[in-house]
């Protein structure tokens, strides 16, 4: 498309608004749209200042390699618009200004004369094709990879799978994971140290806690009941081991930190929140006396939620590499041993995510079918990654649309993301009782109960470290009395059902803040 | 594009309405230039009717916020709207002006 304009204050305005409504129609995003104005106005305008009056400008808009472009053009001598060329401290002045917004605004721009012609092309953003399309792009990849590598055979898929694309998929979450550790403890930190008195951070921490683990009790509750009537491993008599209680038991009190570094070495995510509230009392109450520390906590919050923010453009190469992982490895075939486990908790799941969102969309307002949409996108994020920190950002995104307070977020999300194991508890119960049934093992009321203990308290004190889910379910298969067989199955299978239960934990997490800043009056606006 | 000017106080209060665009921006320079005439000892630019601004509004911005500063001037910006707070943190404008929720703060 071509047109042309003289070149005078009022049509740099109307080309202007042409490259909006051009960018508009291509579905650019609104910051893409203000850099593409602000970059056409700012040449134009120092164009304006040194081309002769009269001067008449071309303005061409397309696409070349997919890639949209504007380009402004007119015949005549050569006029850079960004050279200095004069010593007019007035012009450079301007000129200044020019480079300034140019420099700050970053879209690729070339300015060439060819043929008596000046030439300006700016590259426009790139269409935002949005998260769910760049992870729907990583798992078809995932698909086109794996059935391309089994032309070449199972032996060298597996290869393939556990010498290049494990380790790669291994390196990425560690990456993550070392951010995300920094990032919770500075956003704990931060969000407690600010929070403005005591009384203030006790009523927000006790509120956040009991909905929390209210939820997770909840979620529990329906876990193990639906679980008893799909798999009917439960009977009346029987008695109950109750040495497990020590081992979970030691867990819980190993929530405190032995040391002040060990935590961030193993990532321990709950002994650094513990480490974050205990040194952000510790701020909050000496206040004007640390200010310059609290004033570095906040700055270290910025940083480090940013630093995340920017690696998880990456999450749709997560995305390619876990499914990948997961089709070369060969552990499919698994699922058909259990088929029915899967399926029950996948049922559970589906339950409790519905009836938990529709609830929170009521309660809060929100409206549920509104809810439902504010809610899936990081639950879908979730689901195809496995991964809670990969989730960070869209939720921290997700909740300051929904109008939650930044104070509340910064202290909420973070406790919030490590307490809310409402995946982790219905996988829990329908694991055990689905592997009690494949191999014929039953499960006693008392034991049941003691059993539901054992969850509701490992799901909260079981370190959140690598490995850590694996050895919890060892504890919990050896206290169900299951054959060793059945831990190995799990491993198979756990990278599928890590990404069912952490879309639950994440659903449940979204749910649980918006809850409880809804009791806390720390939501500014409504959907 | 219009201001509307109210003294109050300490301080004044330029109230701008309309678009900032290439075509106004000169007139809305020449206006708050000639409203720090009187060197207020606080300006406040309510910008919670500017619709929109564009490139030449940001270059007259700049201008304002360095006379104002020889002129020992506290400028402030308060009420934008999220179309223009997004322009000027696009544009790295942000950090030459304080930046308020509202006129009363």
């Amino acid at each position: 498309m071509n047109k042309k304009f003289l070149l005078t204050a009022e049509n740099i305005d109307v080309i202007s608004e042409e490259i909006a409504s051009y960018m508009e129609q291509l579905k650019i995003p609104q910051m893409g749209i203000i850099r593409g104005r602000l970059t056409a106005e700012t040449l134009l305008l120092a164009w304006l200042e040194k081309a002769p009056a009269n001067t008449e400008v071309t303005l061409s808009m397309g696409k070349r390699f997919f890639r949209p472009y504007v380009q402004l053009s007119f015949d005549g001598e050569k006029i850079d618009p960004l050279e200095s060329s004069v010593d007019d401290a007035l012009a450079n002045d301007a000129l200044n200004y020019f480079n300034s917004v140019m420099t700050n605004v970053g879209l690729s721009t070339t300015y060439k004369f060819r043929s008596g012609s000046n030439i300006i092309d700016i590259k426009l953003p790139m269409v935002n094709i949005g998260s769910m399309g760049k992870i729907l792009i990583g798992v078809l990849l995932a698909f086109v990879t794996s059935y391309l590598l089994g032309f070449a055979g199972a032996d060298f898929s597996k290869v393939v799978s556990t010498e290049v694309v494990s380790p790669l998929f291994d390196m990425m979450l560690n990456l993550l994971g070392g951010i995300a550790t920094f990032m919770i403890f500075f956003s704990v930190l931060s969000g407690v140290c600010n929070m403005g008195d005591i009384a203030t951070l006790s009523n927000m921490g006790l509120k956040v806690l009991n909905l929390v683990l209210g939820r997770n009790l909840i979620a529990l509750v329906l876990g193990m009941v639906v679980s008893a009537v799909a798999f009917g491993v439960v009977e009346l008599g029987g008695g109950v081991d109750l040495s497990v209680l020590k081992t979970v038991f030691r867990m819980f009190i190993g929530m405190v930190p032995g040391s002040l570094v060990k935590p961030f070495i193993e990532g321990n995510t709950l002994q650094i929140i513990f480490l974050a509230v205990m040194a952000g009392i510790i701020l909050l109450i000496l206040d004007q006396q640390v200010k310059g520390v609290i004033a570095f906590v906040n700055e270290c919050n910025t940083l480090f939620m940013t630093a995340i923010s920017y690696f998880c453009a990456t999450i749709p190469v997560i995305v390619y590499l876990s499914f990948t992982n997961v089709l070369l490895s060969g552990n499919l075939g698994y699922v058909i041993k259990v088929w029915k486990p899967l399926l029950v908790i996948a049922i559970i799941a589906v339950i409790y995510i519905g009836l938990d969102t529709a609830y929170t969309g009521w309660k809060s307002g929100f409206g549920i079918a509104a809810h439902f949409k504010n809610v899936m996108p990081a639950t879908i994020l979730a689901l195809s990654t496995g991964s809670a920190p990969a989730c960070i950002p869209l939720l921290d995104k997700t909740c300051n649309g929904l109008g939650l307070d930044k104070k509340f977020l910064n202290f909420g999300l973070p406790i919030c993301q490590i307490l809310t194991n409402t995946g982790t508890v219905i996988a829990f119960a329908g694991v055990i009782m689905g592997f009690s049934e494949i191999c014929g093992v039953s499960i006693s009321i008392p034991k049941l109960i003691v059993s539901g203990v054992t969850y509701f308290i490992i799901s909260i004190a079981a370190p959140p470290i690598p490995g850590g889910s694996i050895s919890v379910m060892a504890i919990l298969m050896s206290q169900a009395l299951l054959p060793e067989y059945c831990l190995a199955i799990y491993i198979a299978v756990n990278v599928l059902l890590d990404m069912l239960l952490t879309s639950v934990n994440i659903a449940s997490n979204v749910n649980n803040l918006v809850c409880a800043a809804s009791a806390l009056n720390m939501i500014s606006k409504k959907n | 594009m219009n201001v509307v000017v109210t003294k109050e106080n300490d301080r004044t209060i330029a109230e701008v309405k309309g678009r900032v665009d290439t075509t106004t921006a000169p007139e809305f320079q020449k206006l708050i230039t000639d409203v720090m005439n009187d060197k207020p000892k606080r300006l406040i630019l309510d910008c919670s009717q500017l619709e929109y601004i564009s490139s030449a509004g940001l270059r007259a911005l700049l201008i304002i916020a360095k006379t104002a500063k020889s002129a020992g001037i506290n400028v402030n910006l308060c009420a934008l709207t999220d179309f223009v707070v997004d322009v000027l943190a696009t544009s790295g404008f942000d950090s030459f002006f304080e930046i308020k929720k509202d006129k009363n703060e």
